[in-house]
């Protein structure tokens, strides 16, 4: 009778235990831009496309992401000039160097630009503006503009010391506990 | 027996030498002067809202340093403001409260109040002031400095948590 019992409750708790497991990594993988401006957004819809004939495609809903090269405040608001890149299934640009351009994202109110700064990663959605004739270097380059409707800033990516084994990276002010500048424990005193 | 006391009282302070040393480590960055001067309860967004209606009021700050500049009569550091963790360290991530001016008598060295370092005040509040920021102008609140602790720098990748860590160093010939 026992371990009849047994056998359905551990199917239940287990069942219990994926169902969170699987919600905690839905929540984890969650798409940063509303469903529904997604679902605005036509998927044949290209990067290459809008680099082409932006102007072509005012007022179609992009999602677009990629790493911020400089953010603009403008009296008309922000401005946020990206470098393309490819998204994750959770909306996430790549932190590859694979790019097929640049873009601008048009924001009417302030965006601070001490947090959305160069090299930090960010994913926007919003209607395509139409175009501007800018500037990469000295040359000439036609920017898409988006006008964003959600925007999201992706958290810094840290790169970690290297990694050597025997009390690295405790560099200055020496946590390590048996570092002095002074104690050379492999090395001869030659004096 | 006045032996077995005498070890006694050596055991008593070693332990209190190590008490006096974890409570130095989570000492407040701030002067207990300062901090009573302070109104602590002060909500943080008020200062950005309408700081004219504070002026003389002392607050506790901080937040990262966005620039600093040597002007003739005066210096200024620009803080990007931040709300205040444990031990009155601002905290890391994406919130911030908005800009500030926090002016300094003493020149700021840009190599010491770097873009991005910790920085935790007190301040009086004096004012707003607006100033161009990049093709845009920004409403600063105005502060004039009182007390300021600069944050350590954190080695890349370590947490700026407390470490403690109790060592025996050895001193070595050169």
């Amino acid at each position: 009778m026992q371990s009849f019992l047994a056998q359905p409750r551990s199917t239940v708790s287990s069942i219990r235990t994926i169902l969170l497991v699987s919600v905690l990594m839905l929540q984890a993988c969650a798409h940063p831009i509303s469903q529904n401006l997604r679902q605005q957004a036509d998927p044949t819809l290209t990067f290459a496309e809008l680099l082409e004939n932006a102007d072509g495609h005012r007022g179609e809903v992009m999602v677009l992401g990629g790493t911020i090269v400089a953010t603009r405040n403008l009296a008309s608001g922000t401005e946020i000039e990206v470098v393309e890149k490819e998204l994750s299934s959770y909306g996430e640009p790549s932190l590859s160097d694979d790019s097929r351009g640049r873009f601008i994202f048009v924001h009417p109110g302030y965006l601070e630009s001490a947090l959305f700064s160069k090299g930090r990663s960010v994913t926007g959605a919003g209607k395509v503006l139409g175009s501007r004739l800018g500037k990469v270097g000295e040359r000439e380059y036609r920017f898409p503009l988006i006008a964003i409707e959600e925007i999201k800033l992706w958290e810094e990516y840290t790169q970690y010391p290297y990694y050597y084994p025997y009390g690295y990276p405790y560099g200055f002010p020496y946590y390590y506990p048996f570092y002095s500048p002074f104690f050379h424990p492999y090395h001869h005193n030659y004096r | 027996m006045l032996q077995r006391y005498e070890r006694f009282r050596w055991r008593r302070g070693v332990l209190m030498i190590l008490l006096w040393l974890m409570a130095a480590a989570c000492q407040p960055v701030l002067s207990e002067t300062i901090r009573g001067q302070a109104d602590t309860a002060f909500p943080p967004g008020e200062l950005h809202a309408d700081p004219e209606k504070y002026i003389g009021k002392i607050i506790l700050l901080g937040g990262t340093v966005v620039r600093v500049t040597n002007e003739s009569t005066r210096s200024v550091l620009e803080l990007l403001e931040r709300p205040l963790g444990s031990r009155l360290e601002p905290e890391a991530g994406d919130v911030t409260l908005g800009r500030a001016l926090i002016v300094f008598d003493k020149t700021l060295d840009d190599q010491i109040f770097y873009q991005g370092r910790k920085v935790t005040l007190a301040a009086e509040i004096v004012g707003r002031e607006t100033r161009p920021l990049d093709e845009t102008t920004y409403t600063y609140p105005l502060l004039k400095v009182r007390e300021y602790h600069l944050w350590p720098v954190a080695a890349e990748g370590y947490s700026s948590d407390p470490q403690f860590h109790i060592g025996i160093g050895i001193f070595h010939g050169f």
